[in-house]
């Protein structure tokens, strides 16, 4: 089911102000990232990173102090031992991610967490619990848990694609619910 | 750092699930060369397994010339024909063992070209014909998504290199 | 009865790999289809409970296939999962314009298409 913490979308300084969600967000001087199924980006430079989701998740991490975030986007929530690690896991992918912030001096109490995806077909909720898209949500919930990182907004579920932006350099997020005939849009 | 793991049956059905797409992609690529129709289905069963089995739609043939000092470009597909017209033997290091038989891939980190131009070559493959390199098979660039070559890719590369010899008849060099 | 995948590519290698990972690792049935149009005609014999569709084919592309799949009552809700080689965003983006309810990319990981299968149908 769509779930977003009501909190959340008043409680980060830096989110977009009500007039620009529905405007959609200005890419400005930023740098410009894409991710594909299994990758992920970290910058300290302005950029947008941007992805597509269906049931696949994505996390969106973002340092208030050092203004730096990154994002991932895996398809199955767990890899298991003995094989390849890939980043198409919610655990190699949120690893790495984490990985990869810290080394641009991004510390764990500073980060803040967005999670977005796991749509499936399935609206009844005994059936959508045991989807793909619930599972990977599910992961990513435990992976934040582990890691002591808040979730600040959390839009999943529902039956929906979603486009994904996320800026670095001021942490927002948007994200669009990608209908057949009709879009909506949300500031986040 | 945790993670919800699935049934214990389903985490050891990954791999077993993993290595049947393996032998799958493998079966795949060598039924589709071994049941080309002619020339032209051969060249495009070797499109066709390079962008669905290996991932890139970046790739060339080249034939050995008599003298086996210059590569000619046969056909190509997704790269610019006339950035890469012929390969001199001589200039290309990698080029000599591939000629020797064994393919050549690029390593996942390495910032080494296969190849002396500005585009990423991925892999160097020869098709063999009674055992001798008559040419070579070149991939380019990956998907972006596609971290490097694995283990399956050089197994779908051993099954190019032994069967596609029907893609570059008749067999004798320039 | 066993569930039913339509398998849509115009490509037989593509076709041959998906139909030896689902024969030997799920128990469904599998039944092809070479491009867009011939899908819509055999989903609509077959019922199929998932079609998995190629997006560049001749003759009509999956984004349109899915469109029309959408238009016919028997179809509206049946799992459409688009496999794309291009996963550019506008790419994946009018995947879910035209009504798929979810994209994996190639060259397809098999693990990945099972998990995802076994997600939509069951095992």
């Amino acid at each position: 089911m769509a779930a977003a913490h009501p909190k959340t979308h008043h409680s980060s300084s830096v989110d977009a102000p009500a007039h620009l969600a529905s405007a959609g967000p200005v890419l400005g001087e930023r740098q410009r990232a894409y991710l594909l199924p299994g990758q992920l980006h970290v910058s300290a430079d302005p950029c947008q990173i941007r992805t597509i989701l269906g049931s696949c998740v994505a996390i969106c991490l973002w340092d208030s102090r050092r203004r730096v975030g990154g994002m991932n986007h895996f398809l199955l929530p767990a890899s298991s031992q003995g094989h390849p690690a890939s980043t198409r896991f919610a655990d190699v992918a949120t690893r790495t991610l984490l990985e990869m912030l810290q080394a641009l001096g991004c510390r764990l109490p500073n980060l803040q967490a967005k999670i977005f995806g796991g749509a499936s077909m399935f609206q009844k909720q005994d059936r959508y619990a045991i989807s793909l898209g619930a599972k990977n949500v599910a992961a990513a919930l435990d992976l934040m848990k582990s890691a002591a990182i808040p979730v600040v907004v959390q839009e999943t579920g529902g039956t929906l694609g979603r486009k994904i932006m996320l800026n670095t350099d001021d942490g927002i997020v948007w994200c669009q619910r990608i209908e057949a005939e009709r879009k909506h849009s949300n500031g986040l | 750092m945790s993670n919800i793991p699935d049934s214990p049956a389903e985490l050891e059905s990954q791999g077993a699930i993993q290595d049947i797409g393996s032998q799958a992609k493998v079966y795949a690529a060598r039924i589709r060369l071994q049941n080309a129709i002619d020339q032209a289905d051969a060249l495009d069963a070797i499109r066709e397994i390079a962008a669905n089995l290996i991932g890139t739609e970046e790739v060339a043939v080249f034939k050995v010339d008599k003298k086996r000092s210059e590569l000619w470009l046969y056909w190509s597909f997704g790269v610019d024909p006339n950035k890469h017209s012929v390969l001199e033997v001589s200039r290309e290091s990698k080029l000599k063992q591939v000629l020797g038989g064994k393919p050549v891939y690029r390593l996942r980190l390495s910032n080494e070209n296969l190849l002396s131009t500005d585009d990423p070559v991925s892999a160097l493959v020869p098709i063999l014909v009674d055992g001798s390199a008559c040419a070579v098979i070149v991939l380019f660039r990956l998907f972006p998504h596609k971290p490097g070559i694995e283990p399956v890719d050089r197994e779908i590369c051993e099954v190019l290199s032994n069967c596609a010899g029907r893609a570059i008849e008749p067999y004798h060099s320039r | 009865m066993p569930k039913k995948v339509l398998l849509v590519d115009d490509s037989t290698t593509t076709l041959m790999m998906e139909e030896m990972i689902l024969k030997q690792r799920t128990a469904y049935e599998c039944v092809t289809a070479k491009d867009g149009l011939d899908a819509i005609s055999r989903a609509v014999v077959e019922a199929p409970d998932l079609v998995l569709m190629d997006v560049v084919m001749p003759r009509m592309n999956g984004f349109e296939a899915c469109k029309r799949m959408r238009l016919e009552g028997s179809l509206r809700d049946t799992p459409i999962i688009l496999v794309t080689t291009r996963g550019e965003e506008e790419y994946v983006e009018a995947g879910f314009q035209s009504g798929c309810n979810d994209y994996i990319t190639k060259p397809i990981d098999s693990f990945e298409l099972v998990t995802l299968l076994h997600s939509y149908l069951g095992e």
